[in-house]
């Protein structure tokens, strides 16, 4: 069964998931676990509770397959879930991610070390892209890390095509001049 | 620089963000959903299972009947005759005549499909 679920197309595990096979259903989460937890995270930039967010999407989508179009991708369908478990879950803790991360970019010293380098990277990305506004935050992770098209992340969220497109660019021109500032300053302290 | 209408996912940007939002253990994860998920299957309502099979199966069994119909039509043009379906009951009617029932059941021999079909049909 293992060898047959692994060649399966998603669609098809859908079904099957939906007709009570544990097996397919697990296939599905190994393919979107990461990808999920990804979203979930830009969306609460907290990793438990991007977890928390991705299991209760995965369980809500089981629990919905029945309704889900076979003749559509399933990537965008489950997507919008997540996005919509985790924005849930960010409204109901009232998350004061703005708030958490406003970044101080000269406060942390990442030193000199490469590794230490590349944590403080990320971690600045992330302050960055906390601070989209997150209609934008999904658009740029869906687009330029998950790899949907305008059309796909629409459905996602909801509105307009046209609406991604600008939410993507002015999202990518944020996250752009914050990074370059941050850059900078790493030139000036080595 | 890019465009708003850029098609393209922008990688200077997406795959520092990959690694960034990217969280380890993902086994871990899969496992904790994939045990949160049993409660579910439990409760998953009965019969669930074929509504979805059967909506699935419907787009099969038209397209099948489609396949069929045409090759049905496609064997009778190769034949020289477009079948219909009087010249399709007509040799069962034709048999049905030479065997009535009382003959039929008479008969030691063990009777054809067809023509019991059409006896039963009304022929």
């Amino acid at each position: 069964m293992s060898v047959r679920t692994s060649d399966m197309q998603d669609a098809e595990l859908a079904a099957l998931a939906a007709a009570g096979d544990r097996e397919a259903f697990g296939k599905l989460v190994e393919r979107y676990a990461a990808q999920a937890r990804r979203v979930a995270r830009s969306i609460l930039n907290n990793e438990d509770d991007a977890d928390d967010a991705a299991q209760d999407a995965f369980l809500a989508a089981l629990r919905y397959l029945g309704r889900y179009d076979a003749d559509r991708p399933f990537g965008p369908w489950l997507m919008r879930i997540v996005a919509n478990q985790a924005s849930d879950r960010r409204r109901r803790r009232k998350v004061r991610t703005a708030e958490e991360v406003t970044p101080d970019i000269r406060s942390k010293d990442p030193g000199p070390d490469v590794q230490t380098d590349r944590v403080a990277f990320g971690e600045q990305l992330r302050k960055a892209l906390a601070e989209l506004p997150e209609r934008q935050r999904k658009a740029v992770v869906l687009f330029d890390v998950e790899g949907y098209s305008h059309r796909e992340i629409a459905e996602v969220l909801d509105v307009p095509e046209g609406t991604v497109r600008s939410d993507v660019f002015h999202g990518r021109r944020a996250l752009r001049e914050k990074l370059e500032a941050w850059k900078g300053w790493r030139e000036e302290v080595r | 620089m890019t465009s708003p209408f850029d098609h393209q996912a922008d990688h200077e940007i997406g795959d520092p963000l990959r690694e960034a939002l990217t969280m380890g253990d993902e086994a871990a994860f899969v496992r904790r959903v994939k045990a949160s998920a049993e409660v579910l299957f439990g409760e998953l309502p009965q019969g669930q299972w074929w509504s979805v099979l059967g909506s699935w199966a419907r787009p099969g069994l038209v397209a099948a009947a489609g396949i069929a119909a045409a090759a049905l039509f496609w064997t009778g043009m190769q034949a020289g005759t477009v079948l219909t379906p009087a010249s399709l009951a007509n040799p069962i009617v034709e048999s049905a005549e030479e065997l009535s029932l009382p003959v039929w059941l008479a008969d030691q021999t063990a009777p054809d499909v067809d023509v019991v079909l059409a006896l039963a049909a009304g022929f």
